[in-house]
């Protein structure tokens, strides 16, 4: 038989564990990304400069989940993306693993975590070019602490002491 | 006068007095919380729950670029929402006016805000370590989650034996080893502690 202690008992259950299936920090950074700008298909290109990992880290909504991921600029602090960087990625396992992904039409990178989960700290090199024009190469000096979503510390503008401007190739204009 | 009205003198004046004392008593505390009140608080006073035998400051010049650059990535230590801050190059930088990338080296006055934070962690226990000679070291926090030994998100950072965590130990001993911290903190040293830049290395 049950009585209403039971069915209060229950309750109290149920809503416990539906409480634990939502975490209004992550849905509040989810919401502040804004809609989908109209004209973009959500896939490879959409969303560039934004912190992927904030939808494609594991907790949706997006899919799949992200290792590394992040949006490539021409020149530090000003807004044109840039395809074709290769961005050469090392983990810090026993024996280093070397990952290398190319940015595409919308300066988007990434990597999905089925084909690579890095041991962090993970130390970051780029290069873009070659061949018919001049080839030019970069290195980020500090490693990616245990973040692979670029946009988390790549961010804003260029003046202030606690994030970096978004992810850059060159300092200044280049041909 | 009658025997009531002189009883009644006999039996006031002591209360009287009594009255004149407690009122004098009152006057005297409140004068002196009124000294006290109005005297000057020493502005350099601290309360300093790691006292004299702490770990060295000086000798943590050292030891600060490695933290820096094995724990303070704005993702991780360098972030101004953790507990654990540490500043420099690569992170959180102290001055509004820096960036995490300039200036290239972790400045005298981040040196001193991430001692702050390093011994603020865990106060008493790196005061027994230090005052031991570095014996118990594992005791601390620092080392247990930067050896990975304890539940840690970012994982292993130092392994035992390593430059890293050579220059924590010795530090913590008293006796800061300079080649193994330099190393671990890819220090291209050029006029120390100044110009302490940091390079890139793994």
């Amino acid at each position: 038989m049950r009585t209403p202690r039971f069915r209060s008992v229950i309750l109290l259950l149920a809503a416990t564990g539906s409480a634990s299936c939502f975490d209004p920090v992550h849905d509040d950074q989810v919401t502040a990304l804004g809609p989908e700008v109209a004209g973009v298909p959500e896939g490879p290109t959409h969303r560039p400069g934004q912190p992927c990992r904030t939808c494609h880290g594991g907790d949706g909504p997006g899919s799949p989940e992200w290792s590394i991921a992040g949006t490539m600029y021409r020149v530090r602090n000003e807004p044109g993306t840039l395809e074709g960087v290769r961005v050469i990625l090392t983990d810090s396992s026993a024996n280093p693993v070397e990952h290398i992904v190319t940015s595409n039409s919308a300066g988007n990178f990434y990597i999905p975590m089925d084909d690579w989960s890095p041991t962090f700290p993970v130390f970051v090199r780029l290069e873009y070019g070659g061949g018919a024009t001049k080839m030019r190469s970069t290195e980020m000096l500090s490693p990616i602490g245990r973040n692979g979503g670029c946009g988390f510390c790549h961010y804003g503008a260029d003046n202030e002491p606690g994030h970096m401007p978004p992810v850059f190739l060159a300092m200044t204009p280049f041909e | 006068m009658t025997m009531r009205e002189e009883h009644r003198t006999s039996r006031s004046a002591p209360r009287t007095w009594r009255i004149l004392a407690t009122v004098a008593l009152m006057l005297s505390g409140c004068g002196m919380g009124w000294l006290v009140a109005c005297s000057t608080p020493d502005s350099d006073a601290r309360v300093d729950p790691v006292g004299p035998t702490g770990p060295d400051r000086a000798s943590f010049d050292y030891v600060a670029p490695v933290l820096a650059r094995r724990c303070g990535s704005i993702d991780c230590h360098g972030s101004r929402f953790r507990n654990l801050r540490i500043y420099g190059f690569g992170g959180t930088r102290l001055d509004p006016t820096h960036r995490p990338d300039l200036p290239e080296f972790v400045t005298p006055a981040e040196i001193n805000a991430t001692y702050e934070s390093v011994i603020g962690l865990e106060p008493e226990i790196i005061r027994a370590v230090a005052s031991a000679g570095g014996a118990g070291a594992e005791r601390l926090s620092l080392v247990r989650k930067g050896r990975g030994d304890e539940d840690h998100k970012g994982d292993r950072r130092i392994t035992p034996g390593d430059d890293s965590d050579i220059c924590i130990l010795s530090w913590l001993a008293g006796n800061v080893r300079k080649d193994e911290c330099n190393k671990a903190g890819c220090l291209i040293d050029a006029g120390f502690p100044d110009a302490t830049k940091i390079g890139s290395c793994r």
